[in-house]
């Protein structure tokens, strides 16, 4: 840029107040260019180098004029229009990221939930004493929520002045959407025996792992070749499972 | 050079990414801006089917379908909770049972005064009031609180409950677990386990 195209264009941009540094900078660049049109124009006229330049600032008119002139094609109230608007996205978008994070967080327990259920499971419940049978029983609830009875296992160890044995029930429940959390508790869940109501105590424990609930229900008493019926009638959605323990892992005196 | 915009095309720009960020936000429930947006995003997360407004009470409404009773919370701002966590947002309240349906909440909005709501829908006819209560003795350390409703028809003819109660937060350690439904004589028609009927923050 020539030196006298340079202060043309910093004066011109001191008037220019409502600009902000890059606007400023474009429109030094577009006066600059018309300059140097009309400058190369004279030049190619047989005009010297220094003329040339000269004649085209001084066509350009008073730096303060036209300052104040180009001042009033940069309206202030679209600036803080637009400084408001992009104030908003930047919000919003902070926002959906926290909570994508947030569902991502979780994500890696509701995979894990449906592929490799055991292996989290095992880190949360001990059951020294029981064999584990895989199962694979699952309901699906109207919102995307999946329970999977997963495992069971008698306890042959436990038993109680034969009154029974112990049978343990696991299952876990997650979102299709593996984004999601699970909103249908397993706790709502009820687990029966074939026994009168009064003579079987169930009782569950659960965690959770990311988006996934794991539960796992202990009932006494079962006996020998007894499924288990698990029931579920609530906001509208029943089923009824009939769910068989692994008598063939015990040795039934 | 690269064009710079002008401000027009900045601002327009910057709403049509606002509302597209928005339309997502909506969409996932991150966000809801009236009430009724808040009421479909709960249908939705638990898959029921579209409820009718019943009434509403402060920033609560309470909509119902043949299955479900269900108090939402609408608190106006951009945050409403991560994915819809149903122990701040909602509360479902089951309509299986032949007698009634009912929901506790308790929000402890003012660091000393906890508010407790008590609400359901009763479809017992001879049915005027309802008291939820601890039933242990309370001499064994609990200090529990006591809420009683009257049972009133709404505009649907359904016959339900609403109190709130404002205790202070230290005067009590114990929320009901039990809840009687009396009629006009103070004579017990139906006791319900509400152990678990509880939600709320705080």
């Amino acid at each position: 840029m020539h030196e006298s195209f340079y202060q043309y264009t910093h004066a011109v941009a001191q008037y220019v107040r409502h600009a902000t540094g890059k606007e400023k900078a474009a429109l030094r660049k577009e006066l600059n260019d018309h300059m140097a049109d009309h400058a190369q124009a004279l030049l190619a006229g047989g005009f010297p180098e220094d003329h040339a330049c000269r004649v085209a600032v001084e066509s350009m008119g008073d730096p303060a004029e036209v300052g104040k002139a180009l001042n009033k094609e940069y309206p202030l109230r679209w600036l803080v229009l637009s400084r408001l608007v992009w104030l908003a996205v930047l919000v919003v978008a902070l926002l959906l990221i926290l909570a994508l994070a947030h569902g991502l967080k979780g994500a890696a327990g509701s995979l894990a939930a449906r592929y490799a259920p055991m292996e989290h499971h095992h880190a949360e419940v001990q059951l020294p004493d029981a064999e584990l049978v895989p199962l694979d029983f699952t309901q699906t609830f109207p919102n995307g929520d999946v329970i999977h009875f997963y495992a069971a296992a008698v306890d042959a160890e436990a038993q109680y002045m034969d009154r029974g044995y112990v049978g343990h029930l696991f299952a876990v429940c997650y979102n299709r959407n593996p984004l999601r959390d699970s909103l249908y508790h397993p706790g709502f869940i009820h687990c029966l025996t074939d026994a009168p109501k009064e003579e079987t105590l169930v009782s569950l424990d659960g965690s959770s792992y990311g988006n996934a609930e794991y539960a796992h229900w202990v009932i006494y008493f079962v006996h020998p070749t007894e499924p288990v019926t698990v029931q579920y009638d609530r906001y509208g959605t029943s089923f009824t499972l009939e769910i068989p323990l692994p008598w063939e892992e015990v040795a039934v005196p | 050079m690269k064009k710079v915009r002008t401000r027009k095309e900045k601002t327009l720009l910057g709403c049509l990414t606002l509302v597209l960020l928005l339309a997502i936000a909506m969409g996932t429930h991150l966000m809801g801006f009236t009430p009724g947006q808040n009421v479909r995003a709960v249908e939705d997360l638990l898959g029921l089917a579209p409820t009718e407004p019943v009434m509403d009470r402060d920033d609560l409404y309470l909509t119902e379908n043949e299955d479900v009773l269900l108090l939402t919370a609408y608190h106006p701002g951009l945050w409403r909770d991560h994915w819809g966590n149903n122990s701040l947002n909602f509360v479902a309240m089951d309509k299986s049972d032949d007698a009634l349906a009912v929901g506790g909440g308790y929000w402890n909005r003012e660091f000393a005064l906890s508010t407790l709501h008590l609400f359901g829908e009763v479809f017992l006819e001879e049915a005027a009031s309802v008291r939820a209560y601890y039933p242990v003795d309370p001499s064994f350390g609990h200090r529990p609180v006591e809420l009683t409703a009257e049972v009133f028809t709404a505009h649907n003819g359904g016959r339900y409950f609403w109190s709130v109660t404002q205790v202070e937060t230290n005067s009590f350690d114990t929320l009901p677990s039990a809840l009687d439904v009396l009629d006009q004589d103070g004579n017990v028609l139906y006791t319900w386990d509400m152990t678990d009927n509880w939600s709320g923050e705080g």
